[in-house]
């Protein structure tokens, strides 16, 4: 049988590559210091286990993929962000949040100051208007801390005895990552919590 | 932009009157810290210098209803004043002789009325109307 | 009004068909980002028993900014006022944009649970509980019977 291509539709389609953790861990193991095998059992598991509810944005919960609320077409133009804590982005979500004064230039799920991971590069334009806002963050965090010292000083001149207030309400977990683990909040000696 | 809720709203008003934010020409707050309806309200009034309300602080009870800030809040004089728009027998400002109460925009506050009253007290006629004895309430 | 971000939308679904045990959260017809919110109060707890009224608004930068919730029935509380306003540091300078609805109501929940009366927002309360705690857990528990009844 002969068959004449008359027309053809080439489909193409794109995704991050939010498997970078996935291959770090599993090229982190020395047995495997070699080319990650896509192929291989572990790194699917990876895989599967990035890709589940962890694919979406921490902070719009739009995924990777998808854009963040102000944008419409996915892409160059809404990139996604890598902190070097391994927590993606879209990126101007966390531009949103770390343009902040709440925010302390903070990643929102672990509470690390947020820094661009080094071996992942976004595009140009928009990592230089990061760059700059972070430093712009560290400046004040550095400022802040400053302010603090010079008031405690005067204080401490004063003959004033500065008592640090207990500020731990204890309801926060560290990992904010998946749902799940925030339903499990330690209620101290509260068996019967669950009602 | 979302409508926020009268109560959030309110309880922004209370503490940006608590902080004193704005003007130090007026100021609000609950006339009841316990009413967790935040309805009652007193707000006072420093009259405005090169007039015949110069030096004089007023005091008024402002009344937040359910509706508030879709609707007006009800705005009285204590104090004894003579200005066109307060009803001369209860001190009531008569929402329809007061632009600010009559064309209410959610977007006001107690402190835009309390302003706008203010002015309202410096205008090129109001400011010479004779006054009732300092000191004196409805 | 401008629509309603996603992430609300899917938070809101969440919250109806997975929802938190012991917690409710229902937006109001009118106002979709308004929440009408009920905690019971934890067991082993002053609060045990009791059913709490809260309101819960998503302020127009949300998630940037934290929710706004307030208490509506009357509590007897170190870090709740007279106003029902809520002394937790993640409703203030500890917000995170990757905390949702129900983490800040569960958070709100463990409030009631382990009361901090060296961080207080109701004074007097708080002093009470420092200097008496039993008897100050005896009123929280009195005034759950009479505003908090189920």
């Amino acid at each position: 049988m002969r068959v004449t291509v008359k027309k053809a539709y080439p489909v193409f389609s794109w995704s991050w590559d939010t498997d970078s953790v996935a291959r770090d861990v599993y090229c982190n193991n020395p047995e495997h210091n070699v080319r990650p095998d896509i192929n291989s059992e572990t790194y699917a598991f990876l895989r599967n286990y990035r890709n589940d509810e962890d694919d979406v944005c921490g902070i719009c919960r739009v995924s990777y993929n998808g854009v963040c609320p102000n944008c419409k077409i996915p892409g160059r133009s809404c990139p996604l962000v890598v902190g070097s804590c391994n927590h993606s982005f879209h990126f101007h979500c966390i531009y949103r949040w770390l343009d902040t004064p709440t925010s302390k230039g903070l990643c929102p799920m672990c509470r690390q100051e947020f820094t661009l991971k080094p071996e992942v590069l976004i595009n140009e334009p928009h990592a230089q208007k990061f760059m700059e806002l972070i430093s712009r963050n560290r400046e004040r965090r550095l400022a802040m801390e400053r302010e603090e010292q010079e008031l405690n000083n005067e204080l401490r001149e004063g003959g004033v005895v500065v008592d640090e207030p207990d500020q731990g309400v204890p309801v926060m977990q560290p990992g904010l990552g998946s749902d799940e683990e925030e339903d499990e909040i330690d209620y101290d000696s509260n068996d019967g919590m669950r009602m | 932009m979302s409508k926020i809720p009268r109560s959030f709203r309110l309880l922004e008003e209370l503490e940006n009157g608590e902080k004193g934010f704005g003007p130090e020409s007026c100021s609000y707050g609950l006339t009841d810290a316990d009413d967790n309806t935040m309805t009652n309200w007193n707000g006072t009034i420093l009259g405005p210098p090169h007039s015949n309300h110069e030096n004089r602080i007023y005091s008024l009870a402002i009344e937040c209803g359910p509706n508030y800030p879709d609707e007006p809040p009800k705005v009285k004089f204590i104090s004894k004043i003579n200005l066109p728009c307060v009803d001369q027998t209860s001190g009531e400002v008569v929402a329809k002789n007061f632009h600010t109460l009559r064309d209410w925009k959610r977007s006001y506050t107690m402190q835009t009325v309390l302003l706008d009253l203010r002015k309202d007290m410096a205008t090129a006629t109001n400011k010479k109307l004779p006054q009732p004895e300092e000191g004196s309430t409805f | 009004m401008a629509s309603l971000p996603k992430r609300i939308i899917k938070e809101t679904e969440r919250l109806v068909t997975d929802p938190v045990p012991g917690i409710t959260a229902e937006p109001h017809d009118d106002n979709l980002r308004y929440f009408q919110v009920t905690i019971e109060g934890p067991a082993g707890s002053p609060y045990e028993e009791g059913l709490f009224q809260l309101e819960l608004y998503l302020p127009d930068d949300y998630p940037m900014e934290a929710p706004k919730v307030r208490f509506l029935t009357k509590i007897y509380h170190p870090n709740i006022d007279r106003l029902g306003r809520i002394c937790l540091d993640i409703l203030k300078t500890n917000w995170s944009p990757a905390l949702q609805i129900r983490t800040v109501l569960l958070s709100v929940q463990a409030l009631l649970a382990s009361p901090n009366p060296n961080d207080p927002l109701a004074n007097d309360v708080a002093e009470d509980w420092i200097k008496n705690e039993q008897g100050a857990k005896q009123t929280a528990r009195e005034w759950t019977q009479r505003y908090a009844k189920k």
